[in-house]
């Protein structure tokens, strides 16, 4: 078991965001994180990369708690988070954000080889590197989001809606691209609204509304229960 | 209008600007990285001066001899005043981020007030008031050796940004402080290196300057507005706008000095403060937008 | 429109503080006892010139950041020169007086209108920007008041000063008596304090406070900011220039290093700060912290450290924004009114307990 999240809460000021939320990814697979808008998954996610410090639970990766540790030392640990929204650095080119995505000094000395491994999964970031990330096109943007958080070698992915606002090609590249990550042996996290696609593609599944885990199962399992398909996949 | 006299002002212009420059790197460094206007930054210079002139009293050596040790002075006093003052201002409401700056240049310039009186002090060395003289003008050698820092230093930070890990983390905080800590930066680390290193800026200005201009607590009243002045000029944040401001604001004062009046020298730049302010707040070489792309 | 009741319902919900009818009559007896012995303090203080001197700067500062407060405080607009205002104030009615012989009584109509000509300017020019860039355009606008009083040498007598001559009489604005002055500044006080009170309740009031929570916002609801912003610059500049004409009448004596000076621009904003910003009560209550505190310093320390109280005050100022940046009356109120409530609660818990 990679991570473990247990009874977690979390608070906006006096609103709880998250009730007792409890979930586990294990080594090599790819476990996904569905809801509806506003749910809390992306709640979740910042409580568990260290983002959102007011927080209660638990929170193991690879046998150690990180729900004391700062952001910036839960990715040392090799848990890393691909934001939701695209969020590169605009103002920089696609080489200095994959630079960056080598950060941690554990990983800085094989920035060759990561870029290498990133280059053959995305060519498309070859062809582009020199250009500012702010100017690249949304889908772009997204693969280069990807590509960053692979730089840093982890050993937990989480990706928070990766396909948002993307047209279907795209999305269909997403999850191609995903099941790569997923077949070299990372461990992925993932938040999605395509509902039917993430299931199909994950191992396992957790539901997620208002705040609180009301489903889990295998992915094949949630794709035929019933509650998810009405509440989710309109059938 | 004669010709010597012509380039003579307008080599004294440069030269005082490049004195506001180098006075003016630290300040647009930390608003860049930060977004805050440090309204204690004339109190760091006079700090970075007072700093100099008890080293060189106490050892007699040169002052540039012992700019190291001032520099050195001030990185630990910037560290001080981050962990003291400066971390609760982030992200805290306007009046916090004001005020909390503003109060502590009152302390800074009253504590020196308080200590070392309100006498003027100077550092007489051969150095000070050497000239330097070629094509029939004359310049100061301290403030020569002050420009030529300042232009120095705009390179070596222009460096440091584009092309070290470190740099690149600042940037990356600066665009978008969440996504940074998701690389692993240590942002509040930034912040604290970014305010030393700002603050060490002062210190080599002071150093340079120390020798040049008498040293009185309220001293850096006029040079901290001037720096704003020239912050504002190149574009908050930009360092190579700030090297363009100090030298535009530099030739500005001494021409308006001289064809206007020496005492409206100051209102004349102040008045380009509220034009750029009104009329193209990113200043010259300004990121547009900036203001949003770190927080609000 | 419902973003601007949630923004403003706060605000009273701060205000009214679920007070009943016997609190109410309270603070009515409080404010009246207050009142009281603020009216008898100078008379008391007859035979005590400093103490006296020390009362009239307390009501003078109170006014004067209580002036600042309504574009700092309600509107949240942080200026750094106000000090400008109180120098046209204080030069214009003085230099009429000195020069032309001008009855002091009209000259500080003129002082408050050019005062109010210049904040119009200002306010036209800066008050879209935003935060820190507001306050240093203020710093400049300051500044160029400053240098302009020291350069026009000929007619303010530049940095060495302006004597305004000594001949009592009502209609020269010059009294023998102290106690005069103390009641005059009192009453400045009050009237400020006044239109404070005023603001809390009026629309302009409701208007300022949805732009200082969030400009963007109010304006997006329809609130015509620029006009708020614009009616407080000028309602709080004109005070600003009252005080200063009444000042110069009071001292006798104008510097530009002192009146128009950016540390007096600052103090305004301190006084106001540490007080507690954007309530009528809080700048009078940080002058009658702040002024004492510094003309006592001044006396306990002498010219030989004339710059004690200043450092004091700056390291007030950063703990208290640091560490209450509501300001001491808010930060106070706000728990003494978390006591109260606990002490109900306990009251509550204990009958509860014994019903039990
Ligand atoms: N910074 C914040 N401050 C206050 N409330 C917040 C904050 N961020 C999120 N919330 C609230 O917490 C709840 C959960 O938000 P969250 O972003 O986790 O949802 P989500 O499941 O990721 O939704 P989406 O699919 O739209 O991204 C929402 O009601 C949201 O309004
Ligand atoms: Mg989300």
């Amino acid at each position: 078991m990679l991570l473990r999240v247990n009874n977690l809460d979390a608070y906006y000021g006096d609103v709880e965001a998250l009730h007792e939320v409890c979930l586990q990814v294990d080594s090599g697979q790819l476990v996904t994180l569905v809801g509806s808008n506003a749910a809390g998954k992306s709640t979740a996610l910042n409580c568990i990369s260290g983002i959102i410090s007011q927080k209660k639970g638990e929170i193991e990766f690879a046998g150690q708690r990180i729900d004391h540790l700062p952001a910036h030392r839960i990715v040392e640990h090799g848990l890393i988070q691909v934001p939701e929204g695209r969020r590169v650095f605009p103002f920089m080119t696609v080489m200095e954000n994959l630079d960056l995505g080598c950060y941690p000094k554990k990983t800085r000395s094989r920035k060759e080889e990561n870029l290498e491994r990133v280059f053959g999964l995305l060519p498309l970031l070859k062809e582009r590197r020199s250009q500012m990330a702010g100017s690249l096109s949304g889908g772009e943007q997204q693969m280069l989001a990807v590509g960053r958080g692979l730089m840093a070698e982890p050993q937990l992915l989480i990706l928070d809606e990766p396909t948002l606002g993307l047209a279907p090609l795209f999305v269909e590249k997403v999850f191609a691209l995903l099941g790569e990550i997923r077949a070299s042996g990372t461990t992925v996290l993932l938040v999605e609204q395509n509902v039917h696609m993430a299931l199909a593609a994950a191992d396992y599944g957790y539901v997620l509304e208002n705040g609180k885990i009301v489903l889990e199962g295998t992915g094949r399992e949630l794709l035929q229960d019933e509650r998810l398909a009405k509440a989710y996949l309109g059938i | 209008m004669d010709g010597t006299l012509f380039l003579q002002l307008l080599v004294s212009g440069l030269l005082i600007g490049g004195v506001y420059a180098l006075i003016s790197i630290g300040l647009t460094l930390i608003f860049g990285v930060m977004r805050i206007v440090n309204f204690a930054h004339g109190e760091f210079l006079m700090l970075s001066m007072f700093a100099a002139f008890w080293l060189f009293h106490f050892t007699g050596l040169s002052p540039y001899l012992l700019a190291p040790l001032v520099i050195l002075l001030l990185f630990a006093y910037g560290v001080a005043i981050y962990v003291l003052v400066i971390r609760r201002t982030i992200g805290s409401p306007m009046v916090v981020q004001i005020f909390a700056t503003v109060g502590l240049g009152l302390f800074m310039q009253n504590a020196a007030l308080v200590l070392w009186s309100g006498d003027f002090r100077t550092i007489q060395t051969p150095a000070s008031t050497a000239l330097l003289r070629f094509a029939g003008i004359q310049v100061s050698q301290s403030m020569m050796i002050a420009s030529l820092v300042a232009i120095v230093i705009a390179l070596i930070l222009f460096a440091f940004m584009a092309w070290t890990y470190p740099g690149k983390a600042i940037r990356a905080t600066v665009q978008d402080r969440v996504g940074a800590q998701l690389m692993g930066v240590n942002i509040d680390r930034v912040f604290m290196m970014t305010f030393a290193i700002g603050s060490a800026l002062v210190g080599i200005a002071g150093a340079l300057l120390a020798p040049a201009y008498p040293i009185f607590p309220s001293v850096g009243a006029n040079f901290g507005l001037a720096s704003f002045v020239v912050v504002v000029l190149g574009g908050m944040g930009s360092m190579t706008g700030a090297l363009l401001g100090g030298f535009l604001i530099g030739v500005v004062e001494t021409f308006s000095g001289f064809f206007i009046d020496a005492a409206l020298k100051q209102a004349v730049y102040f008045l380009v403060f509220i034009l750029v302010l009104v009329f193209r707040p990113t200043g010259l070489l300004g990121q547009r937008g900036a203001e949003e792309i770190g927080l609000k | 429109m419902d973003k601007l009741r949630n923004i403003i319902g706060k605000n009273q919900a701060q205000g009214a503080g679920g007070a009943g009818a016997p609190a109410k009559a309270r603070d009515l007896r409080l404010k009246l006892g207050v009142l009281a012995v603020l009216l008898l303090l100078p008379i008391l203080l007859q035979n005590e010139p400093y103490y006296q001197e020390i009362l009239t700067f307390v009501f003078l500062w109170g006014a004067m950041s209580g002036a600042w407060n309504i574009v700092g405080g309600y509107a949240g607009k942080f200026s750094l020169g106000h000090a400008a205002f109180f120098g046209i104030g204080a030069y214009t009615s003085g230099l009429l007086y000195t020069k032309l012989g001008i009855s002091p009584w009209l000259g500080m109509f003129g002082g408050m209108l050019l005062s109010v000509i210049f904040a119009l300017l200002i306010g036209v020019v800066t008050l879209r920007l935003k935060g820190k860039f507001f306050a240093l355009c203020t710093i400049a606008f300051g500044m160029l008041v400053e240098i302009m009083a020291v350069y026009l040498r000929g007619v303010t007598g530049g940095s060495e000063g302006l004597l305004i001559p000594y001949e009592p009489g009502f209609w020269n604005m010059t009294f023998a008596s102290k106690v005069v002055w103390a009641y005059i500044f009192l009453a400045l006080m009050l009237g400020v304090y006044g239109v404070s009170r005023w603001l809390d309740k009026s629309a302009l009031g409701y208007r300022l406070s949805a732009l200082r929570e969030d400009e963007d916002a109010a304006e997006a609801l329809g609130v015509n900011t620029l006009a708020g912003k614009l009616s407080s610059i000028t309602i709080s500049a004109a005070i600003t220039a009252l005080g200063g004409s009444l000042f110069a009448q009071y001292f006798l004596w104008l510097e530009p290093n002192f009146c128009v000076s950016l540390d007096l621009s600052q103090q305004f904003a301190l006084i106001s700060i540490i007080g507690g910003m954007g309530t009528a009560i809080g700048p009078l209550v940080g002058a009658a912290i702040i002024t004492p505190l510094q003309i006592f310093l001044r006396a306990a320390f002498g010219s030989a450290a004339s710059g004690m109280s200043m450092m004091i005050y700056g390291f007030l100022l950063v703990v208290v924004v640091l560490y209450m940046p509501k300001g001491i009356v808010v930060e106070v109120r706000d728990r003494l009114r978390a006591r109260r409530t606990k002490a109900v609660a306990g009251v509550v818990e204990r009958e509860v307990s014994n019903v039990a």
